[in-house]
């Protein structure tokens, strides 16, 4: 072998002093990371990490010959072999490299089936880092973020921003200069779609242009953030992690109501809630003392996990499966670690045991829900509409009792007969005189000398329910057990329930015995109060009385023979039923008790899924699972966190409301970072991290860490605020830079990743079509609500087990809401939307990646919404500019572009607008159909051909790719 | 095709940004290497051609497949085996019977908790051709084709309910978010024809299968190797029609306006994804033409129509047997049918294993023998693997809820059933594995879904475990950590 030259002396005292940093303290934040080639977290761990990890990694269940090369102690374990794998500061001796530099199959690393052999330059590598010592340092993204020394040279003074001083250092660095500014113009289009999602209006960005205030723009963003807009725009991007739709998913997918959590979403980032205080509400808002109804609707950011209700399947299966989904749903939002490998095996790659997965999951595995297919537990509440109607049936009821305090009825006059007349019977009627209760009888017997007479009689009642006719107290049987002599009547549970007999004809009754129903005394407690009453041929009053007491189990009444042997009392309850809605069922008392059964029903009519926690005594145990295998059960886990990071709080049972403190606290070293980078993402096209999903030790690393440790500091630091955090982005000279590149950058730097230019990409889908509706003034400014149903084609297709999956558009204005308020139905998401790569929500989606493909051109080109859009558009030019086109193309390129239209352009445009209205004056069937289907009929003197023509013309501005990408 | 040609598709597909990383962590071998050559050095070559070639351009896979497209005929609901290929005399004779508590006890069935009562079929079976294949009466036209089939009677799944089954047959996994097989082979193999999409779905019956879209999505692949689905009524494919009152000069009018402006917009920003814009909107202008064109069976001689039981309008599987032809014949990579109506659980009566399944295997035998006949006479049968299956079998006894009725029905089966495969690079008339006498478990050679996927890659030209795509820290393959390619069913 050759000698190995020693490496250069300063390397080696930096390392040494490295060595000795980490032994004297080894938490992640005494970790140095080693500068150059021979940095292990940006070289070699990935080297060993993607070439010996899965072999000799953390994973014990897969690792061969004892060997772990993931920790310093394990590569320098003395091995079963009796070798070191690594001797530190002694390649020569240490066995990994003659392994990896052996040809020899069966002692070669990593072995044929595992690859191909490294390359001379990782060898290389391989060999200077063990003789510098071989050091171990934590995973750049596992040491908390500090925030940067600032660069203080800029001779060309571009920037005195912390943020652009970083970038222009890089640049600097690779000989490259920074792009130009962009133009005001460009900047507001920029500005207001990154922000907000819709265009400017061209007259503020005209105003903003002639503004000759140095903090004009500064004045313009903050205009922007503090529009109702910048939630949409920004929740529709939180809506893809949360995985949030308007259906339960899987085969079935049955509509699901959670869209109250989608507008807490918006307000919250509306009124800049702090992202920690977003993080907890979200994650156990339920579990804060006393949480109000927003942290209640907050949780349900983890009930969007699916619902399986196709008949035969597990609930428990799925109820687990929903928790796998949070614990790495959770872990990739807010640290962007992806713990999905941990659920089968320890991961092979990230410190992240299969028992500690477990543990996570232990703590997310104390809720109510069970894959129900109410979705249980949900919070109920009023809808606006709802709150309208009861608001309105309280206004009735408080004018009718009014009415009725001021004017009560007039006495009523009892009916009276000669005094020795004999009373003469028609009717019996035997009513409750209580409220929300259940009228049963056995038997009600009415004796007119020896005879029975009810028994020829015909019986009914205020309702029937559990099979408990009328007829059956006039049946001849007196046994009160319902159950078991099954001859008891049985009324619905309502407000004073009755129960009548017609005799047929009047007769002289002398004795009426009534049967109460008797199963239990609490049953036959039901019959109290009570009246009965007796009424002629004309339902008059001939008779009533008042009776206090159930009968057990009959009651006896003697009636008097004639007008006059009537009591007081039985005349005072003749009094109480004729002023008594019964007696009036047209008047006010009667309509009163109505509106009041009304407004008890105008219940709670939305349910939003949220969490709650089980109680003490029903929480789960939980146990590893073999092989990812819920039914395999290993070893039961207590809960906990994963021990790579920060430390958990000391608490012997840690819960939901530990793990959302946890992952906003101070010494997480993640949390700050994965945001501030996705927001990043989310203006610059590509993160600073580009997999930003994952920041583990197989992702990309940071293409410019202390810029990230700038922002993510920043962040943390200044109370967690988005809108601040989003300002300093966009108030950058290195956002404001214009897109244009040249041959010379796209070379050095294709991806823009060292920043020399502004961003340029593709718009998102919400976007697309929210800027189309926004320029033809057609975008609805309505927020919150039930999601809505734009156009779309109707495919004709059922869901397996469910619905069609086709829908009848949305009325009105609901027709051009915001992409975001579009229902979003997993197995049948939106087609223009998914088109342009929105995702069916069915599990969380970290970023979409961008395409460009032919189906998202025939979208734009031929969508009816699109065409309906380009026609608004044509309408809305033409209209303000009094038929001058040249005015009316301005128009155009300053509604959707923010730009004067260039003089070769305005060429292009006005040859094909000529030849347009030739061709379209030929065919004027076409015109109308191009100008008026589907947004509707022109003005009778409006020329067709030519608001066609201007159809077709605003089309074209639709589609380019200028109008589709950020400028 | 030329290994310049895919640089440059790299090169210049915006794809090129969000796979780069994919491609460099890849591995070294196949796809890996030829875009680590080009996309490590990051070359962006603007400005050469005006057609970008778009990321469906034919790929070589690991090495030369026998089949070079699939057409996959999948039974929605999963068929009653036992009633159409698996013939069990034994099961017969004991019909009625008690079903063995060890078959029963301590499992999970979906619609059946109580001890259920064995089923034997109440079809007629007979071998056919020299391979002397099972077929049962229900199939009479497929068992002229015994020798060209190629019958696995040793399929097993753990999943028993049919979203999931559906999702590990397709993806590998049964939970949402892994990419189907179609889009993992047009990711390996691109497409043949660059006018038309690579990966195309087609559904009878009315109704989506139980897994829905996630049957044909592409997962974290990038959403141009998803199924896209094509339709009898309507516009085949999606906003496939220029909008009312536009005919097709007026369209090329403004398609021509919109190309102008961007190409100035090109070289003001010079943005190579402007350059892939202008392509794809010429492409997307060729596809309004060829996909209503393709789709269009009306050009079919009504001797074809009949064969297939097809007739235009319809949204048959007939119909969409006899597409699925002409979608391969114009290069189409990856066909994928659903029909809608296998779940024989005996419900109803259309779905009892008797006349029910008679008349429901009509247009089915129709169809696929009508597909197998007519890919053989146009010379496109050796390079079409045909796959036709459901995601699990059915129980050899009766479905507990409808046990006391007088309709007999089966319950969802995963622990043995039968599939056949037929054309590109399978032995005809070849039946492999075999289950129990009572077909409760497989017998002999067993094949696990990942291995009959394993299989299909082989077919075409893929090492499974090296057809890969980086994602959210390691490498996913279709296969997940599982499959092995079943040799013997290799021709």
């Amino acid at each position: 072998m050759p000698k190995t030259s020693p490496p250069p002396r300063p390397q080696l005292e930096r390392m040494s002093i490295a060595i000795a940093f980490m032994l004297v303290c080894m938490s992640p934040i005494g970790a140095v990371a080693l500068e150059g080639d021979l940095d292990f977290s940006g070289r070699i761990r990935p080297l060993l990490a993607s070439r010996c990890f899965n072999c000799h990694g953390p994973d014990p269940e897969t690792r061969e010959a004892g060997l772990r090369l993931d920790t310093q102690t394990g590569a320098l374990a003395l091995l079963e072999s009796g070798d070191h794998a690594i001797i530190a500061g002694n390649s020569k001796e240490s066995e990994i490299l003659h392994r990896v530099q052996s040809r020899e199959t069966g002692y070669r690393m990593p072995p044929e089936d595992a690859g191909e052999p490294l390359s001379e330059e990782e060898i290389s590598l391989l060999r200077a880092w063990i003789d510098a010592g071989a050091v171990y340092d934590t995973h750049w993204s596992f040491v908390p973020p500090k925030r940067p020394a600032i660069p203080t040279e800029d001779p060309q003074q571009w920037s005195t921003k912390s943020l652009d001083r970083l970038v222009l250092e890089s640049l600097h660095k690779a000989e490259l200069a920074p792009n130009p500014r962009a133009k005001l113009a460009t900047l507001a289009r920029r500005i207001s779609l990154d922000l907000i999602g819709i265009p400017p209006n061209p007259d503020r960005v005209q105003e903003l242009v002639s503004d000759p205030r140095p903090d004009a723009l500064q004045r313009y963003v903050d205009e922007i953030l503090a529009s109702p807009a910048f939630g949409e725009r920004w929740a529709a991007v939180w809506l893809d992690l949360a995985r949030y739709a308007d259906s339960q998913g899987y085969a079935q997918d049955s509509p699901r109501t959670i869209w109250r959590y989608r507008d807490w979403v918006i307000e919250a980032l509306n009124s800049d809630m702090p992202f920690d205080e977003f993080t907890v509400q979200q994650i156990a808002g339920d579990m804060l003392n006393d949480p109000t109804e927003n942290q209640l609707i907050a949780t349900a950011f983890h009930r969007n996990t699916m619902t399986n209700s196709e008949g035969g399947t597990d609930d428990e299966e799925f109820r687990v499966a929903a928790v796998v989904d949070r614990v790495n749903t959770t872990m990739q939002v807010w640290m962007g670690m992806t713990m999905g490998c941990a659920q089968c095996h320890t991961h092979k790659y990230d410190p992240i045991t299969q028992e500690e997965y477990y543990r996570f999951f232990a703590i997310l595995n104390q809720t109510e829900d069970r894959d129900h297919p109410q979705e249980i537990p949900v919070y109920s509440s009023f809808s606006n509409r709802r709150l309208q109607e009861r608001q309105q049936a309280q206004q009735q009821i408080k004018a009718l009792e009014q009415k009725l305090a001021a004017d009560p009825m007039p006495m009523p006059e009892i009916p009276t007969r000669p005094a020795d007349e004999k009373l003469l019977s028609r009717y019996i009627r035997i009513q409750l005189l209580a409220n929300q209760t259940f009228l049963s009888l056995a038997e009600v017997q009415a004796f007119a000398g020896d005879a029975n007479v009810a028994l020829k009689g015909k019986a009914n009642q205020s309702t029937t329910a559990y099979e408990g006719p009328a007829s059956l107290a006039i049946d001849g049987n007196t046994n009160g057990h319902y159950s078991e002599a099954k001859s008891t009547t049985h009324t619905d549970r309502e407000n004073n329930p009755w129960w009548e007999v017609d005799l047929g004809s009047e007769h002289a009754i002398d004795r009426i015995m009534i049967w109460n129903r008797n199963d239990t005394p609490d049953i036959g407690a039901r019959l109290k109060p009570f009246r009965v009453l007796l009424l002629d041929n004309e339902r008059q009053p001939l008779w009533a009385g008042r009776f206090e007491e159930a009968p057990k189990p009959s009651l006896a009444i003697s009636l008097p023979a004639t007008w006059s042997e009537r009591t007081d009392a039985s005349l005072k309850e003749i009094e109480a039923y004729l002023l008594s809605p019964d007696a009036n069922p047209s008047g006010d008392a009667q309509r009163l008790a109505q509106l009041q059964e009304k407004f008890k029903n105008l219940r709670e009519d939305i349910t939003t899924p949220i969490m709650r926690q089980l109680p003490e005594e029903k929480q789960r145990d939980t146990f590893i699972h073999l092989r990812g295998n819920f039914r395999t059960r290993g070893d039961a886990v207590s809960p906990g966190l994963p021990s790579a990071f920060h430390d958990a709080p000391k608490t012997t049972a840690l819960n939901r409301l530990d793990l959302a403190k946890w992952l906003v606290a101070p010494g997480n070293p993640l949390t700050a970072r994965v945001i501030a980078n996705r927001f990043w993402e989310n203006l610059f096209g590509v993160g600073i991290v580009e997999t930003s999903e994952d920041f583990g030790t197989q992702g990309s690393g940071p293409s410019n860490q202390r810029l990230l440790d700038l922002i993510a500091s920043d962040f943390s630091n200044r109370e967690w605020g988005v809108k601040s955090l989003l300002r300093d982005m966009v108030l950058s000279a290195t956002y404001q830079q214009s897109s244009h590149v040249t041959q010379a950058k796209l070379e050095q730097d294709p991806y823009n990743q060292l920043l020399g230019r502004g961003p340029r990409f593709r718009l998102s889908a919400e976007t697309i079509r929210d800027q189309a509706l926004a320029t033809a003034g057609l975008l609805s400014q309505k927020m919150h609500g039930p999601s809505v149903k734009p156009p779309r084609p109707n495919l004709g297709i059922r869901a397996a087990f469910g619905g069609s999956t086709d829908w009848q558009p949305s009325p009105g204005q609901d027709r051009f809401r915001r992409g975001l308020y579009t229902s979003w139905r997993r197995t049948a998401p939106y087609p223009s939307m998914t088109t342009f790569d929105a995702t069916s929500r069915e599990v969380c989606t970290i970023r979409r990646i961008r395409t460009n493909t032919p189906l998202q051109a025939l979208v734009t080109l031929n969508d009816p919404v699109f065409i309906e859009a380009s026609q608004g558009l044509a309408r809305k030019v033409l209209r303000d500019s009094d038929g001058d086109e040249n005015t009316a193309l301005r128009k155009l390129f300053w509604l959707v572009l923010s730009r004067e239209p260039e003089g070769n352009e305005v060429t292009v445009l006005m040859n094909t607008l000529a030849e347009a209205k030739d061709a379209l004056s030929a065919s004027p069937e076409d015109a109308r159909q191009l100008a008026e289907t589907p947004l509707g009929p022109l003005n009778a003197e409006a020329d067709q051909t030519q608001y066609a023509a201007w159809t077709v013309l605003a089309n074209v501005v639709l589609n380019l790719d200028e109008t589709l990408s950020r400028p | 095709m030329t290994e310049k040609r895919i640089q440059n598709q790299f090169d210049r597909h915006p794809l090129a940004m969000a796979t780069r990383r994919q491609f460099l962590q890849s591995g070294t071998l196949g796809l890996g290497s030829l875009a680590l050559a080009d996309l490590g050095l990051g070359r962006a070559s603007a400005g050469e051609t005006k057609e970008a070639p778009g990321p469906l351009v034919p790929k070589t896979p690991h090495f030369p497949g026998k089949a070079k497209n699939v057409i996959y005929l999948h039974m929605a609901g999963s068929p009653p085996h036992l009633d159409l290929f698996d013939y069990k005399p034994t099961l017969e004779s004991r019909t009625g019977e008690d079903c063995p508590a060890e078959f029963y006890e301590g499992k999970q069935f979906a619609f059946t908790s109580n001890r259920p009562t064995l089923l034997g079929t109440p079809h007629k079976f007979q071998q056919h051709g020299e391979s002397g294949a099972w077929f049962s009466d229900a199939v009479p036209m497929l068992s002229e084709h015994a020798d060209d089939l190629c019958f696995v009677k040793s399929m097993y799944t753990e999943q028993f309910n049919h979203a999931p089954a559906q999702m590990l047959l397709y993806t590998g996994s049964p939970r949402m978010g892994r990419p189907s097989i179609g889009s993992w082979v047009t990711y390996g193999l691109g497409s043949e024809n660059q006018d038309l999409p690579g990966f195309v779905v087609l559904i009878s019956g009315g109704t989506n299968p139980s897994a829905g879209k996630s049957a044909w999505g592409s997962g974290f692949l990038p959403s141009i190797f998803q199924g896209v689905q094509c339709r009898s009524k309507g516009d085949p494919v999606l906003y496939a029609s220029d909008p009312a009152g536009m005919d097709r000069s007026m369209r090329r009018l403004s398609l021509d306006a919109i190309q102008s402006l961007n190409q100035l917009q090109y070289e003001k920003m010079k943005h190579p994804e402007t350059q892939t814009r202008i392509s794809q909107y010429e492409l997307a202008y060729r596809m309004q033409m060829s996909v209503p064109e393709v789709m269009d069976i009306t050009r079919e001689s009504q001797q074809t129509l009949e064969m297939y039981g097809a007739k235009p309008g319809d949204a048959s599987f007939g119909n969409n047997c006899l597409l699925a032809r002409r979608l391969v014949e114009q290069g189409v990579r990856y066909v994928q049918l659903f029909d809608w109506g296998w779940d024989f659980h005996g419900t109803n009566p259309g779905e009892d294993i008797r006349d029910g399944l008679t008349k429901r295997c009509q247009p089915m035998d129709r169809g696929v023998s009508a597909l197998i006949k007519d890919l053989k006479e146009r010379g496109l049968f050796e390079d079409t693997l045909i796959v036709w299956s459901g995601e699990f079998g059915r129980t050899p006894f009766r479905e507990g809820r409808t046990s006391k009725g007088e309709i007999l029905g089966r319950d969802h089966y995963p622990d043995c059933y039968t599939l056949f495969m037929a054309g590109g690079g399978v032995k005809g008339g070849v039946t492999y594995g075999s289950g129990d006498e009572l077909g409760f478990s497989v017998a002999e050679n067993p094949v696990h879904v990942h291995d009959l996927q394993a299989t299909m890659m082989h077919l075409l030209g893929f090492d499974h475990e090296k057809l890969t795509y980086f994602f959210q820290g390691r490498d996913f393959r279709l296969t997940d950590v599982h499959g092995r390619v079943v040799n013997e069913l290799l021709a």
